[in-house]
């Protein structure tokens, strides 16, 4: 009887932590860096979404999605110039850029703080208490704005990225930045471009969230699960990363719904070490990406 | 004699290297003129493809001047040098693994995208190599050593490029495939396509080419006409196996 919003449920938050862990996916294969801000950008698209609302209410919740893309991807463009950029020209060593991007990550996380408070916020939207009923089972209505938005981001990816010369060249400085420099290709602006087009999918992210879960400084703790779902489906692949969001989504679903809900972080962490001993280089590893 | 008109590449005591204090070229001059096919001969880590990085601009020189068609290009960024018409088979052929052959030569014509003019050349690109044609959609990754080097070198011809510059087109290649590399290029000299080529195989490159180099611990040891060098006794005892 609960089976099905089990379901439901698992494969609503599976979409949430698959977006932020393409986000994760695209900048490791942009630049080879893990940027645990990632989660933190979301929570800011979050807030910016919040703040759409606020400002203009009665706004299409679309709209506020891509108002949040739009301000997440300017936000990640900065973040990457100002931040990032300066530590990668100076060749630092790994370590300390996984380092500056945690830094990057409280200072968002305590700068959404000071804004907007403490205290979560609610979306001023019908959508957070609104529900849908799909074969006699209630469900939150934002779930149908994740089954759109979901596979039209998808769609748009691969379009992107297959079709159009800005994604090829993003795929191309990815492979060999100094080659695709040959070709004509600013790699230092194709690295810009990806780390504001995964902010701005992450934003997408915590908009979709916020009415199933709370808006709060502190919701960037979730990319620890999203990171997860990115290594589970092989870290850099963003099929994989979809994979991976469904894998840990269902599994705490279910494996919290079978132990206690209490457990389900702990049940996406076992999910991810157990499939990594079976698996050391994720499910989606020599696979076509 | 045409000497007055500029040579279409022209690089002019050219100093670089990649550590301050430890220079790969010392003094480099080198000049190609217009549908001139000039070979740079010399061994591993003489620094022939230091002088190909400096030529594309991945690298900036210290001192000296990189010119092409008489206009400065040393400073420029790789993007905007390929837009000036430098295309490169780069030294290991480089292809983008995780893109399709497809892919690959489609962003060889990068530079041109304003166009619809890579989608077109696509075709003549396949006239050339007609095997790439049953691979187009298969990863570039994947391919064979040869295969890759056909997919580097009609990557390079989608730029159009003036001049083009091949770094070790042979290496690591069976004979078979390295004739078959070295045919392509005479096509394409005969064509007129001005060429600059990087070899540690002397032999081979001095028949397709009109003049030779020769870099020596970063300095140019010899130079002049291809088949004076083929004949050059010291040439032939330190580079061809014979003598």
């Amino acid at each position: 009887m609960t089976f099905v919003i089990q379901l439901m449920s698992g494969l609503a938050v599976g979409c949430i932590y698959g977006l932020v862990a393409i986000g994760f996916s695209m900048i490791y294969r942009a630049m080879g860096l893990v940027n645990f801000a990632q989660a933190d950008i979301m929570m800011i698209g979050a807030f910016l979404g919040y703040a759409i609302l606020v400002a203009a209410p009665g706004i299409p919740f679309w709209l506020a999605i891509i108002g949040a893309m739009l301000g997440a991807a300017l936000l990640g463009f900065v973040i990457e110039r100002v931040a990032i950029r300066p530590s990668v020209a100076r060749r630092a060593d790994q370590v300390y850029l996984v380092l500056l991007t945690l830094g990057i990550g409280i200072v968002l996380s305590n700068g959404a703080r000071l804004i907007w408070g403490a205290d979560p916020v609610v979306y001023p939207t019908g959508l957070t208490h609104q529900t849908l009923t799909l074969a006699g089972y209630p469900l939150p209505a934002v779930y149908l704005y994740i089954a759109v938005v979901m596979p039209a981001l998808l769609v748009g990816l691969h379009l992107f990225f297959t079709r159009t010369w800005l994604g090829l060249a993003l795929r191309a400085a990815a492979d060999d930045p100094d080659t695709a420099a040959t070709m004509g290709v600013r790699p230092a602006l194709a690295t810009s471009v990806s780390f504001a087009l995964a902010s701005a999918i992450g934003a997408a992210a915590g908009v979709l969230y916020a009415p199933i879960s709370y808006v709060s400084f502190d919701m960037g703790v979730i990319g620890v699960k999203a990171f997860a779902a990115a290594v589970v489906g092989t870290l850099g692949s963003i099929p994989g990363a979809v994979l991976g969001g469904f894998i840990i989504g269902l599994g705490e679903t279910f494996g919290g719904q079978l132990i206690a809900t209490e457990y389900q972080d702990s049940i996406a962490f076992a999910i991810m070490i157990g499939i990594l001993l079976l698996k050391p280089t994720g499910l989606l590893s020599g696979a076509r990406r | 004699m045409e000497s007055k008109s500029p040579a279409a590449l022209a690089l002019t005591g050219i100093e670089a290297g990649y550590v301050a204090g430890v220079p790969v070229l010392s003094g480099v001059d080198l000049e190609v003129r217009e549908g001139e096919v000039v070979t740079l001969l010399g061994r591993n880590g003489a620094g022939k493809s230091t002088a190909i990085r400096v030529i594309c601009g991945l690298l900036k020189p210290n001192a000296g001047r990189v010119e092409l068609h008489g206009e400065r290009i040393d400073g420029l960024e790789p993007a905007a040098i390929v837009g000036r018409g430098i295309a490169v088979v780069p030294e290991g052929r480089r292809v983008f693994g995780s893109l399709s052959v497809e892919e690959n030569l489609l962003m060889g014509g990068f530079a041109h995208r304003r166009g619809i003019a890579p989608k077109l050349d696509l075709d003549a690109i396949y006239t050339s190599f007609p095997r790439l044609v049953e691979r187009r959609t298969q990863l570039a990754g994947t391919l064979s050593g040869g295969e890759q080097q056909m997919v580097a070198m009609g990557r390079a011809l989608m730029a159009k490029p003036r001049v083009l510059l091949l770094d070790e087109p042979s290496m690591g290649l069976a004979p078979m495939l390295i004739d078959a590399v070295f045919d392509m290029i005479s096509t394409l000299a005969g064509k007129g396509l001005t060429i600059l080529l990087v070899e540690q195989n002397a032999s081979e490159a001095l028949d397709v080419a009109d003049r030779a180099y020769v870099l020596e611990r970063g300095r140019i040891r010899r130079e002049g006409p291809a088949e004076r060098l083929l004949s050059d006794p010291e040439i032939r005892a330190s580079y061809l196996g014979v003598g």
